[in-house]
């Protein structure tokens, strides 16, 4: 095995290799920060690309291409409050409030290093447990999916930048929009009006440039100025390396952010989102101040983004193993591995052991790059938030609607952009939290499926949800997680009261 | 006495008319003199947009020395969105596209108002290939054949994707024949998914592909249990195939084939310069090396063969379409 990983090393920097790795990854990091344009869009669009070409340069060049997008979808999160990616979306929560504060450099900054420093943790984890991931995969099932889930919904309760009670009625209103469509539990057509449109319910990708990147650019609108509010703007490349220390000195953080992203990202249907908020959420308990999770606490952008690149490691691992993409990207990629006559499971352990590493090692190195990239040209893109609105507007309403269309060529992704972006704008003037919503519309299908097969594998009713020893494990967090949040919401009150008492 | 401005507009409508007439497009020698639009109902990975992604690049020197053939991913509603899309399309051989027969059958059978007929909507140009279905079983299970599951006391489980999919489709009339008992359990993501669930023991047995279920049974972590066509594959010589279990017409429906189709309309000199070239095209080297090289099968069809397939698949359905209703209700 390690000759084998040696090999694919001495191979990754041969060229033209190599040249179509950099290339690669400059193409992903592009894609990933332009809202509309993300990962498994432009591998798509790049397979037809690399069909002629040697397997040897094609796997790399397409794992480099989806290495890049992880930070680059960082990056309008951080400048714009709107997730390249879905697996971006918590850094929103502290990583714009810190780019409105002056402080988007830092935030850059701490981006750029949790992602380069993530990858080679998560990869490395990988190498580490890839004897034993077999086992691991296999011991997640319907119910432990369906636990993870709802811890992941528990976020919304907990992490909830605005009241509790419209936290939760936003979260509702994800879960119920999460429902429309066709449900392959039932064989049912959901509020689909009788289209074919909402088949395959709302697009994700369109809700969220509507409720995060639309609405922000009507609020812009409304608000005029520029993004970062304030006399105390730093726009600098002391900035970005105070960001970046940050990273290297938060050790602890770091790697319990990257472990959640590497484990949890090898969980396929929980995927790369679930884990960046669990990464958040243990982040905001184990900080000594936890309020200040929401108004741009450095912490938060530190828990998502190494999850965020961490979790890429872990989920290769069920395509690896079983040919199961961790994630939509994973699952593009494994279709231009089968173009490539590459088979997954067996053939990429034994006879395709060194294509296998120099898949993992391309997509290390492109995190790595676009780390770097960043770092080094953090300054100059957070210039964007000190430029009057008035001249970034046009160009951003051009990239969203763009955006909207190139997703499936759908006239009514278009149309369904706007409502979207209304409702956000509404949501952003009485208080109703976006996220919660978007937390709810991302994993409410996987609850409901998890639930339901939960019910259909299992002998003894709904007592499999307890009868299990991860389930149980991760029901215990739940109660721990919302129990503890709960407590320290309202310690006050608690110690008053039993005082009295 | 004619006006100028008469003069000028007769002189405009003249030309305009004239120009019309020599804008013949209807002949072949002037087909194609544009890129022809591939549509695929599904994203670029998996089955169809692997196939479709070769099929681009290589079939554009079999139709013209000038367009090109460019593969367009319309994917949405299970692959319907993408099907329909080629049905309206304008009839001028312009925009062609692949069919999956299962779910676009199934699909006409089971809605309501599907909105199409694809006896009538569709003129074909030939197949790619029938993937015959194939089924597996977990090695926990006591099942090496379907008559094993007759005896069987306990539950048996069927994972699928859609309740209504084509290999959910597949297994009810399979069951429904035989007099098999089972329950199902779905919402899977595909059959790897499934593949996966069996390995835990969530569920027993699914049917699928040999495609996607040819590893796990060479690795030998699942069982092979029934396959559909005439013939067992080659990795798995010793399974019983539905001829052996004397119940051949449940062969018509049990497979996914892999259609290439157009509006129908289309002037029949194009339809003839398409159907000729793509059957050329699927027996030349250039796709038949890089399938082999992928391990993927090509069986060609023609569209006589796709309209007689066509009505044995409804009939099939027509035949036990109230008893599958019951089932998913």
């Amino acid at each position: 095995m390690f000759a084998a990983f040696l090999e694919a090393l001495s191979i990754l920097f041969t060229w033209p290799i190599l040249g179509f790795v950099i290339l690669a990854t400059f193409i992903g990091m592009f894609a990933g920060s332009v809202p509309g344009i993300n990962g498994p869009i432009v591998l798509a669009l790049m397979i037809p690309v690399t069909f002629g070409m040697d397997p040897l340069i094609a796997i790399p060049f397409l794992a480099a291409m989806l290495g890049g997008t992880s930070f680059g979808g960082s990056i309008p999160a951080i400048l714009i409050n709107t997730p390249g990616t879905a697996p971006n979306a918590a850094t929103c929560f502290d990583g714009y409030p810190m780019a409105q504060q002056g402080r988007a450099s830092e935030a850059l900054g701490i981006s750029a290093a949790a992602s380069g420093l993530g990858a080679i943790f998560g990869f490395t984890l990988l190498l580490l447990i890839l004897p034993v991931s077999r086992e691991i995969i296999l011991a997640f099932s319907a119910p432990e999916l369906f636990w993870l889930t709802i811890v992941g919904l528990s976020v919304i309760a907990v992490a909830s930048d605005t009241s509790f009670l419209r936290g939760m009625a936003s979260g509702g209103l994800g879960l119920l929009i999460s429902f429309v469509g066709y449900t392959t539990i039932t064989g049912d057509y959901r509020y689909g009006f009788g289209t074919d449109y909402l088949w395959d319910g709302v697009p994700l990708l369109i809700a969220l440039l509507g409720l995060f990147a639309l609405a922000e650019i009507i609020r812009l609108m409304v608000k005029g100025g520029s993004i970062a509010r304030g006399s105390s703007v730093e726009v600098s490349f002391s900035q970005v390396v105070v960001g970046v220390k940050h990273v290297v000195t938060s050790p602890f953080l770091f790697v319990r952010s990257s472990m959640i992203g590497s484990i949890v990202g090898m969980v396929p249907g929980a995927g790369g989102t679930v884990a960046n908020f669990l990464a958040y959420l243990q982040a905001m308990q184990t900080s000594k101040d936890p309020d200040s999770f929401g108004t741009g606490n450095p912490d938060g952008v530190l828990a998502s983004e190494a999850s965020n690149d961490a979790k890429d490691g872990g989920q290769l691992l069920p395509m690896i193993l079983f040919g199961i993409p961790g994630s939509a990207g994973t699952a593009v990629l494994l279709g231009g591995l089968i173009l490539h006559g590459v088979a997954p499971g067996r053939y990429m352990l034994q006879e395709g052991l060194v294509l296998t590493f120099l898949m993992i090692l391309a997509l290390v190195f492109a995190n790595i790059a676009s780390s770097i990239v960043g770092i080094l040209s953090a300054s100059h893109l957070s210039r964007l938030t000190i430029i009057p609105v008035d001249y970034i507007i046009p160009g951003l309403l051009i990239v969203c609607f763009v955006g909207a269309y190139s997703l499936r060529m759908n006239f009514f992704d278009i149309v369904m952009l706007p409502v979207f972006g209304f409702l956000g704008y509404a949501m952003i003037v009485y208080g109703y939290s976006r996220i919660a919503l978007i937390l709810g519309l991302i994993l409410g299908p996987i609850a409901e499926v998890s639930f339901h097969q939960s019910l259909m594998i299992s002998d003894i009713g709904g007592w499999i949800f307890i009868s299990r020893p991860i389930s149980l494990v991760l029901l215990l967090v739940l109660i721990v997680t919302v129990g503890y949040s709960g407590y320290s919401k309202h310690k006050d009150k608690i110690r008053s009261y039993m005082v009295t008492t | 006495m004619v006006s100028r401005r008469e003069v000028l507009a007769s002189t405009g409508l003249a030309t305009s008319l004239v120009a019309g007439c020599l804008g013949d497009s209807d002949g072949e020698e002037d087909y194609p003199t544009d890129d022809i639009e591939f549509v695929v109902p599904y994203g670029p990975s998996g089955g169809f947009g692997t196939y479709s992604a070769a099929l681009c690049e290589m079939y554009p020197p079999y139709i013209s020395d000038d367009a090109e053939i460019i593969c367009t991913n319309r994917e949405g509603a299970g692959g319907m969105e993408g099907m329909r899309f080629i049905m309206r399309a304008e009839p001028d051989g312009y925009t062609i596209g692949m069919f999956n027969s299962g779910t676009l059958l199934s699909n006409q059978f089971f809605e309501d108002d599907p909105g199409y007929d694809a006896r009538e909507d569709i003129d074909w140009i030939g197949q790619i290939d029938q993937t015959e279905h194939f089924g597996i079983a977990g090695q926990h299970t006591p099942f090496e054949s379907l008559e094993d599951m007759l005896d069987y006391d306990g539950t048996i489980r069927i994972g699928g994707t859609d309740p209504l999919g084509p290999t959910m489709i597949t297994w009810y009339i399979t069951a429904l024949e035989m007099g098999i008992e089972f329950e199902t359990v779905t919402g899977y993501d595909g059959l790897t998914d499934i593949v996966t669930a069996i390995l835990r023991e969530d569920v027993d047995a699914a049917i699928g592909n040999t495609t996607t279920f040819r590893p796990p049974v060479e690795d030998g972590e699942v069982r092979s249990l029934i396959h559909y066509g005439e013939e067992s594959p080659e990795f798995a010589p010793d399974t019983e195939t539905i001829f052996d279990l004397g119940h051949d017409d449940v062969s018509f429906i049990a497979g996914t084939g892999r259609w290439v189709g157009a509006p129908t309309g289309i002037p029949d000199d194009r339809l003839e310069l398409l159907r000729d070239s793509f059957e050329e095209f699927i027996h030349g080297s250039e796709y038949q090396e890089w399938a082999e090289d992928a391990e993927l099968p090509l069986n060609y069809r023609d569209p006589d063969g796709i309209d007689d397939g066509t009505e044995a698949v409804l009939g099939l359905l027509e035949t036990h379409g109230d008893a599958i209703e019951d089932i998913t209700a």
